[in-house]
């Protein structure tokens, strides 16, 4: 069937077409901006350093990987790095970022924000595309790997208790004898705020909330006493409405960490 | 009296043109308004679908300053009104005249789904919690914004292999429901295109309903195709413990 777009709207005048007068522009611009400056940072930050980012508020411990204070999101958790090194990755680093790479590649929201933002398809409602006579959305390779998400999903939900792990480490100091005490500082703060975000991104995602009950065609059957999944599919579904949010703040917060660990470390000196 | 100038698409599938009017503009008005006004006393051979004037019945879907709205829930008061509004039909479909456009394709699809399925000795009883889910794909009210805003119809064209969101909206509601035993998982996949949406959420922006068509529907559906036919894992636990 042919829609009317072809007598109505010159298809001619190509992409970016559209009769809508608002700033449609805006938001797709904004987002390349955004996600642009993330992958060119977490780039050029994941080739700087070949070992894992570190600090420790006393410097004869600081080196020494289990008795660092912060360790930088991106090397965490500090064991599969260390694999990686054994394995011999020339940058081990990659064997912890094809986690949060290959969750945030499959989201729903990022999916909706690459597509939009980066690809122009669409840039923006009712505006027009390149053209494309040979479009196959999520059908086709390599799109139809957008279903693995569930997959990256579980190792995402290990990464979210391995950077819980590292607030533990934020929190307190170890001196050149072995001793530990409490530890504070605007580090730990960045730290937990990563850990926090992330927590709330992955368990708001649009898998878990299917997993947890989303998937299953009825709450209380067969005797109308409600099921588990029900209050599980309802919490997720709670945090499932900022989804979207969250895919922003634990970007900007990660990132953020990563950038404060290196400078105290003076990798930007 | 405050003026506004609208430019009204005038045409067939064959082709049109917009045409320029002025129109008085009073306190509360809309779109629709202006489009009656015109036909009172500019151009009576002027066609537009209306019937409740109320943002219910869902007939005077147009595309107001380029983007999809209903002509009578669309204020003037809420447009700039300094330079020309453009009213245009649903780019989604063909025209038959002026405003008015063929959504016959959409009854088409909606007949090809599997309607709803009660098991043969269904027990009539439902709870609360397993109907509230499907309760709001029950406020669509078949404006069509959503299927003329998709990209996948607007763009692509590709009426033959995608249902449209509307369609996937039934679709999930028919699934969620609770005494429902009919299976559409093979339908979604092959036939209804339900891969060709590529979730970008145009749909949900455009719901003057306000359905959360995307997050709540076709996610859902999609993660429902995943299950069968994309998760070896879950194929291998459905095969151990059975169906769940
Ligand atoms: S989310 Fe999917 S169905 Fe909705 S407008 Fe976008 S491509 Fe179409
Ligand atoms: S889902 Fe919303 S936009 Fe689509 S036809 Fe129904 S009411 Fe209209
Ligand atoms: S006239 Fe009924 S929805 Fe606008």
């Amino acid at each position: 069937m042919a829609n009317s777009v072809g007598s109505l709207e010159s298809k001619s005048k190509g992409f970016g077409a559209t009769q809508r007068s608002d700033l449609w522009w805006l938001q797709p611009a904004a987002t390349f901006a955004a996600l642009g400056l993330f992958v060119v940072y977490a780039t050029v930050a994941a080739f700087l350093a070949p070992g894992p980012v570190t600090w420790s508020p006393n410097e004869a411990a600081s080196s020494a990987l289990d008795s660092h204070t912060y360790l930088s999101p991106f090397y965490s958790p500090a064991w599969l790095f260390s694999l990686g090194n054994s394995i011999g990755f020339p940058y081990p680093v990659f064997a912890i970022l094809w986690i949060p790479l290959g969750f945030r590649m499959t989201c729903y929201f990022a999916r909706r924000t690459y597509y939009r933002g980066i690809m122009g398809d669409p840039a923006a409602c009712a505006v027009a595309e390149f053209a494309s006579r040979n479009y196959k959305g999520e059908s086709k390779f390599p799109f139809i790997l957008q279903n693995l998400h569930r997959y990256f999903l579980y190792f995402a939900i290990m990464l979210v208790v391995f950077h819980w792990f590292d607030i533990f480490h934020a929190f307190r100091s170890v001196d050149a004898a072995g001793n530990h005490e409490f530890y504070i500082g605007i580090g730990s703060i960045v730290l937990f705020a990563d850990a926090l975000f992330l927590t709330l991104y992955v368990f708001s995602c649009h898998s878990i909330r299917h997993l947890l009950g989303g998937g299953s065609k009825c709450f209380t059957c067969k005797d109308g006493t409600e099921k588990a999944t029900h209050k599980t599919w309802g919490l997720v579904t709670k945090l499932n409405a900022y989804h979207g949010l969250f895919f922003w703040l634990s970007l900007f917060a990660v990132g953020f960490a990563d950038f404060y660990v290196r400078v105290l470390v003076g990798h930007l000196e | 009296m405050a003026e506004a100038t609208f430019r009204v698409f005038r045409g067939d599938k064959n082709g049109g043109e917009e045409v320029e009017y002025t129109v008085p503009v009073t306190e509360g008005m809309v779109v629709l308004d202006v489009i009656h006004h015109i036909q009172g006393y500019t151009d009576p051979d002027l066609a537009c679908r209306w019937n409740c004037k109320a943002a219910k019945c869902g007939s005077c879907s147009a595309e107001v300053n380029g983007k999809p709205s209903l002509m009578c829930k669309t204020r003037l008061d809420h447009l700039p009104l300094d330079r020309p509004v453009t009213v245009h039909p649903l780019k989604a479909f063909p025209v038959i005249k002026d405003l008015a456009t063929d959504v016959s394709w959409n009854f088409e699809v909606n007949k090809k789904i599997k309607p709803f399925t009660p098991k043969p000795d269904t027990d009539w009883v439902m709870y609360q919690p397993d109907v509230e889910r499907a309760q709001e794909f029950r406020k669509c009210i078949e404006c069509f914004l959503c299927q003329n805003v998709c990209h996948v119809l607007r763009e692509h064209d590709k009426h033959d292999n995608f249902i449209g969101p509307r369609f996937l909206v039934r679709v999930a509601s028919l699934e969620m429901h609770p005494l429902d035993n009919g299976n559409r998982l093979e339908y979604l996949k092959d036939e209804a295109g339900i891969a060709l949406c590529n979730i970008t959420k145009c749909c949900t922006e455009a719901c003057p309903e306000e359905i959360h068509i995307t997050d709540n529907s076709i996610i859902p559906l999609k993660e429902r195709v995943v299950d069968e036919y994309y998760d070896p894992l879950m194929r291998l636990l459905r095969k151990f413990f059975g169906k769940k």
